[in-house]
C-alpha cells in the first residue's frame, strides 16, 4: 500500500489534474482490452523524462510496481497493473519533436498516436510503414514496447525494422539513451533492440526515433475468392515465387465469411473456403503490371472470381470485409478474444486446420483471419468471459492452438505480445536456457522486479 | 433506473469488448487525454456501477456528464456499443435523483410552455438586444462573448405567417415546414430563406400554429417527463396524412423526429404508430431541396467571382440521421460557390447543446479545433444546417476572420434571388444567421 506520504511526493511531481488516486479514476485504468484486470493505487500522466525519472526515483526507493501504459489496447494484458502500484500513463507525452526530411528519421515522444503521426508524415510525403489494427488509437510507444506489426509487414516489416534510437528512464530512474539518427550503428551491443518488444518489463520509453521511407505513389488491392483454402494457401507462396513482394495479403476464412456477411452483407459467397486479399503498391506502371500478373495468377491456382480495385472506393471496398471481421465476430458474443499464433508461411494451411480441428474439438465459435503473407493468424475465439464451463474450454483451445503453432515451426505471439496471456507456456517455446537468460537480463535492468512485475517473464 | 432501463444498460455495457477503437473518434478524449473521457472508459464505469463496485458519486457525475452525445464513439465501435443510449439513461437518473440545476429547469419550462415562451421571448428581444448592444458586450456565456450571441427576431418569424403560404405557380405539393424554436426566434432570415426555395419548389407551405419546441434539449439532459407533452403535441400535429412531407431546417429537430421521439414514447410504454409516421415523413430541408436541386433557376448571371464556402457536419445530421451528402450537392450545385471540403468536416464543433457552458474549457479546445480547421480552407463562409453549430461556430469565430457562418439554404436562396453575398454579415457581429 502506498502511504500518503509517498502519494503526496508523487502528486507533488506532476501536479493536479496528472495524478489520480480516487476510486474511479483509478478503475479506469485497471484494464486493457484483454480480459484480465488489476487495479492501481495510483495514476499519473507524465509529460517529460524529466518527470518519469523523479517517478522512478521514488518507485525504486519504495519498490513500488510501475506499469506503463499507452492507449490500453494491449490483447494479452500487458498494460494491467496486477500488483497495484502506479500506472504510468503516456497519453499525455505526445509531442512529435522532429521530422527531419534530410535524414529521414522523426523523433517524438511516446504518446504520440500511429495515425496522427502517418497524418504527419504523409503530408510531407514520407511514410512510417507498420500499422497495427490499433494504429488509429495505439501510441507509437506502446507500438515499441509490443514491437507491433500490421498487414504491410509482409513487405515493410514490423517496428522494430524502424526503430534507430530510443530515451529509456530506467528503474533507477537514471536516462539511457540508445542508438540515434544513422541507420547503421554497431558501436555496442543493440541496447535499442532489447527494448523493442520488452512489454515495458526493462524499462519506460520516453523518446523514440525512427526512419522513414518515401510515400509509395500509388496501391491497388485485389481480391480472389477461393472455394479451397488449399489454393488460397498455395496461391500465397506463389506470389513470391513469380516474384512479386505485395505490400499485404491476407485470407479471410470460411467462418469469418459468414460471421462477416451475416453482419454486413457485402455480398461474399458464403460457401467460399477464402477470400484472399492481395494489396501491392508503387510507381503507377509497375502496380498496373504487378495486378495484371496477379489476377492470372488468382485464376491459375483456381480462385473463381478475382476482383481489382480501380479507385480508392474501391480499394476501400475490398477492405472493409477484412477490417469488418473483429467488430462482426465481436457483435456474436460479450467476449472476443484475439489469437495471434504465427508459423512459417508453408505452413499456413495446415494452422489454418488445426485451427479448425480445435474449435470443433472445443466446441466454440473460432472465426480466422490471417496475415497470410508472413503466416500470421488471428483466430478470434468468441466467448462469454462470465460462462466458467466455456472459459475452461477457452483456455484449453488457446493452450492447444499455441502449442500447435511451436509444433509446427511458428511462435506463440506473432505481434500482441506475452503479456499475461502467455506467460505461462512461453518456456514451452523458449527452452530453459533462452529461458534463464531472459529472466538475468530482466534482472539486470530492473533488479528489484518492480517495472510491470508478473508479465512476460515471472521472477521468483 | 426502473429494471427495463437497468437491463438495457447492463445489455449494452455487457457488449463493450475494451477494444479501445473509440478512443480516437471521441473529440472530449482528445483535448484531456484521459481515460475518464474515453468513452470505452466511461462504459466500463457504467458497469462497475451497476455492478455496485461505486456509488453515484461527484466525479462519476461529472465523468458520465463530460460528453458531447456527439455519437462517434457509437460510429466507430466495431462491437455496436450503443454509448449514447447508456449516457442518456444516466443522465435520466441524475435527473431523478438529483433534479436539474435551477438554470435549465427554467430554460427546459419555458420551452415546453409555447405561450409562455413566445411572449417571454418577445419581451426578452428589447431586453436582450438593448442589453447586450449597450451593457453585457464584454461579458461571456461559457465561451461566447455576449455581443456575439444570436440577435431575437423583431417579430417571431411564423407570426409572419397564417394558413398556407402560395407557391410560385400551380402548385406541385404539400409540405409542413417545421421552424424549430431557434428560426423562429432567432434566425428569421433562414426560415425566410427555407420559405424562398420551397415556393420556388412550387409547394404549398404549411406552418403548423400548434408547433412546440421538439423538447430534445430537455431530452438529453436527462429530463424524460417535462417534454412529454410537447412530443405527443408535435407528433399528433405532424404525422397527419395530407403532406408529402414534413421538412426541418434544424438538425437537433430532425434527430428528435426520427430518433429521439419513438425511443421516448417506447420508453413511457406509450403507442409509436403516429411517431412512425412522422419519422418516415421527416426529412432535413436539404435533403429534400438536393433531390430536386435541378428543378430550380439557379441564376447563372454572376460575374463577380467565385466565393468559397466549406460545409460542417453537424452531428445530429451526420450521425443521428446520416445526413452528408445533400447539403454538398446543393452547395457544389451553386454558380456563385467554390465549394472546398475542410478536413475532420464531420467532427463535433465543441458545443453539444450545453456541455459548452457547462465545460467551457474543455469545449473552447475542440471549438478552437474546428475553427482552426475552417480559417484552413480559406473559405468566406461555412455553412452548416445546425443552429446550435452556427451559434458555437459563429460565437468562437473572431470577427477580423471575415467569415460568414450561414445555413446552406441561405446560399441556394442568394443563387436564386441574385442577392450578393455582401449582404451577409460576417460572424461575430452579433448577427449570425
Amino acid at each position: 500500500m502506498l502511504s500518503q506520504v509517498v502519494k503526496d511526493e508523487l502528486k507533488a511531481i506532476v501536479g493536479e489534474g496528472r495524478y489520480f488516486d480516487n476510486e474511479e479514476d483509478l478503475l479506469l485504468y485497471s484494464y486493457d482490452a484483454f480480459i484480465v484486470q488489476g487495479q492501481p493505487e495510483a495514476a499519473l500522466l507524465p509529460v517529460s523524462t524529466e518527470e518519469v525519472s523523479r517517478i522512478m526515483k521514488v518507485a525504486s526507493r519504495e519498490r513500488i510496481p510501475v506499469t506503463a501504459r499507452g492507449a490500453g489496447t494491449n490483447l494479452a494484458g500487458g498494460s494491467v497493473p496486477t500488483r497495484g502500484g502506479i500506472v504510468l500513463v503516456f497519453t499525455k507525452m505526445n509531442r512529435i519533436i522532429e521530422i527531419d526530411k534530410v535524414n529521414r528519421v522523426a523523433v517524438f515522444q511516446p504518446g504520440v498516436i500511429n495515425m496522427e503521426f502517418q497524418k504527419e508524415l504523409t503530408k510531407r510525403g514520407l511514410y512510417y510503414p507498420p500499422d497495427p489494427g490499433s494504429m488509429a488509437v495505439s501510441t507509437m510507444g506502446g507500438n515499441v514496447a509490443e514491437n507491433a506489426g500490421g498487414p504491410r509487414a509482409v513487405k515493410y516489416g514490423v517496428t522494430s525494422d524502424y526503430l534507430l534510437g530510443l530515451e529509456v528512464v530506467l528503474a533507477s530512474g537514471e536516462v539511457l539513451r540508445t542508438g540515434g539518427k544513422t541507420l547503421k550503428n554497431v558501436t555496442g551491443y543493440n541496447l535499442t533492440q532489447l527494448f523493442c518488444g520488452s512489454e515495458g518489463t526493462l524499462g519506460l520509453i520516453t523518446e523514440i526515433t525512427v526512419k522513414l521511407i518515401p510515400l509509395p505513389e500509388t496501391k491497388r488491392t485485389l481480391q480472389a475468392v477461393f472455394k479451397n483454402l488449399s489454393d488460397a494457401g498455395r496461391t500465397v507462396a506463389r506470389v513470391f515465387e513469380i516474384g512479386i513482394l505485395p505490400v499485404a495479403l491476407e485470407i479471410v476464412d470460411k467462418v469469418s465469411i459468414n460471421v462477416i456477411e451475416d453482419y454486413m452483407h457485402l455480398g461474399l459467397p458464403r460457401e467460399a473456403e477464402a477470400l484472399l486479399l492481395i494489396e501491392v503498391d508503387g510507381p503507377e506502371a509497375a502496380v498496373a503490371g504487378e495486378s495484371g500478373r496477379l489476377t492470372q495468377l488468382c485464376r491459375e491456382m483456381g480462385a473463381h472470381e478475382v476482383k481489382v480495385a480501380g479507385t480508392v472506393e474501391e480499394n476501400d471496398e475490398i477492405w472493409k470485409a477484412r477490417r469488418s471481421a473483429y467488430g462482426a465476430g465481436a457483435r456474436l458474443r460479450p467476449t472476443a478474444i484475439a489469437e495471434d499464433c504465427t508459423v512459417p508461411v508453408g505452413n499456413l494451411v495446415a494452422m489454418f486446420q488445426e485451427v479448425t480441428r480445435i474449435a470443433e474439438k472445443y466446441q466454440l465459435l473460432i472465426p480466422v483471419v490471417a496475415h497470410a503473407g508472413d503466416g500470421n493468424l488471428h483466430p478470434l475465439i468468441l466467448t462469454d468471459s462470465s460462462d466458467q464451463e466455456e472459459m475452461k474450454r477457452v483456455v484449453k483451445a488457446i493452450d492447444e492452438i499455441s502449442r500447435k503453432a511451436v509444433e509446427l515451426g511458428g511462435t506463440l505471439t506473432g505481434e500482441h505480445g506475452i503479456g499475461i496471456a502467455k506467460r505461462e507456456i512461453l518456456p514451452f517455446e523458449l527452452g530453459e536456457v533462452a529461458m534463464e537468460i531472459t529472466r538475468n537480463i530482466k534482472k539486470t535492468f530492473d533488479p528489484l522486479n518492480i517495472l510491470n512485475p508478473d508479465k512476460v517473464v515471472l521472477i521468483v | 433506473m426502473d429494471h427495463q432501463e437497468t437491463q438495457e444498460t447492463k445489455d449494452i455495457v455487457n457488449r463493450c469488448n475494451k477494444c479501445g477503437l473509440c478512443t480516437s473518434s471521441c473529440p472530449v478524449y482528445q483535448q484531456v487525454l484521459i481515460e475518464a473521457a474515453n468513452p470505452r472508459g466511461r462504459i466500463q464505469l457504467v458497469k462497475y456501477f451497476l455492478e455496485g463496485k461505486i456509488p453515484f458519486s461527484k466525479r462519476f457525475k461529472e465523468i458520465i456528464l463530460t460528453c458531447l452525445l456527439c455519437e462517434t464513439c457509437v460510429v466507430n465501435c466495431p462491437s455496436g456499443v450503443r454509448h449514447d443510449q447508456v449516457f442518456n439513461n444516466l443522465r435520466a437518473e441524475l435527473v431523478k435523483q438529483y433534479g436539474l440545476n435551477w438554470k435549465k429547469r427554467l430554460v427546459f419550462q419555458l420551452l415546453t410552455n409555447e405561450k409562455l415562451l413566445h411572449s417571454s421571448i418577445i419581451f426578452a428581444r428589447l431586453g436582450r438586444n438593448w442589453l447586450i448592444e449597450n451593457l453585457a458586450k464584454g461579458m461571456r456565456i461559457g465561451n461566447i462573448p455576449a455581443g456575439k450571441l444570436p440577435l431575437v427576431n423583431p417579430r417571431p418569424f411564423r407570426d409572419q405567417f397564417a394558413g398556407v403560404i402560395c407557391p410560385d405557380g400551380e402548385p406541385k405539393g404539400r409540405i409542413f415546414y417545421f421552424t424549430g424554436c431557434f428560426t423562429n426566434y432567432f434566425a428569421g432570415n433562414v426560415g425566410q430563406a427555407v420559405v424562398n426555395v420551397l415556393k420556388k419548389l412550387r409547394l404549398e407551405i404549411e406552418i403548423p400554429a400548434a408547433e412546440d419546441c421538439c423538447g430534445i434539449a430537455a431530452i438529453l439532459s436527462g429530463e424524460r417527463d417535462l417534454p412529454l407533452k410537447n412530443v405527443q403535441q408535435n407528433i399528433s400535429t405532424l404525422s397527419r396524412a395530407r403532406v408529402d412531407a414534413v421538412l426541418v431546417d434544424c438538425a437537433t429537430c430532425g434527430a428528435a423526429f426520427r430518433k429521439e421521439y419513438i425511443d421516448l414514447l417506447k420508453r413511457k410504454g406509450l403507442d409509436t404508430t403516429q411517431a412512425e409516421i412522422l419519422k418516415g415523413k421527416t426529412q432535413d430541408v436539404m435533403e429534400y431541396v438536393a433531390e430536386r436541386i435541378d428543378e430550380l433557376p439557379l441564376r447563372k448571371d454572376y460575374t463577380s467571382e467565385k466565393i468559397r464556402v466549406t460545409y460542417h457536419d453537424p452531428c445530429h445530421l451526420v450521425r443521428a440521421q446520416g445526413v452528408s451528402s445533400a447539403p454538398r450537392k446543393i452547395l457544389q450545385a451553386l454558380p456563385q460557390v467554390e465549394y472546398v471540403e475542410m478536413e475532420e468536416a464531420n467532427a463535433c464543433c465543441g458545443g453539444g447543446g450545453t456541455f459548452q457552458f457547462d465545460f467551457p474549457e474543455v469545449a473552447k479546445g475542440i471549438t478552437g479545433k474546428k475553427i482552426k480547421r475552417i480559417r484552413e480552407t480559406g473559405a468566406r463562409v461555412v455553412a452548416t444546417g445546425c443552429p446550435g453549430c452556427r451559434v458555437t461556430i459563429g460565437g468562437n469565430m473572431d470577427e477580423q476572420d471575415r467569415i460568414a457562418v450561414l445555413h446552406p439554404l441561405q446560399l441556394l436562396d442568394s443563387a436564386l434571388t441574385g442577392k450578393g453575398l455582401d449582404k451577409f454579415p460576417f460572424a461575430g457581429t452579433g448577427r449570425l444567421c
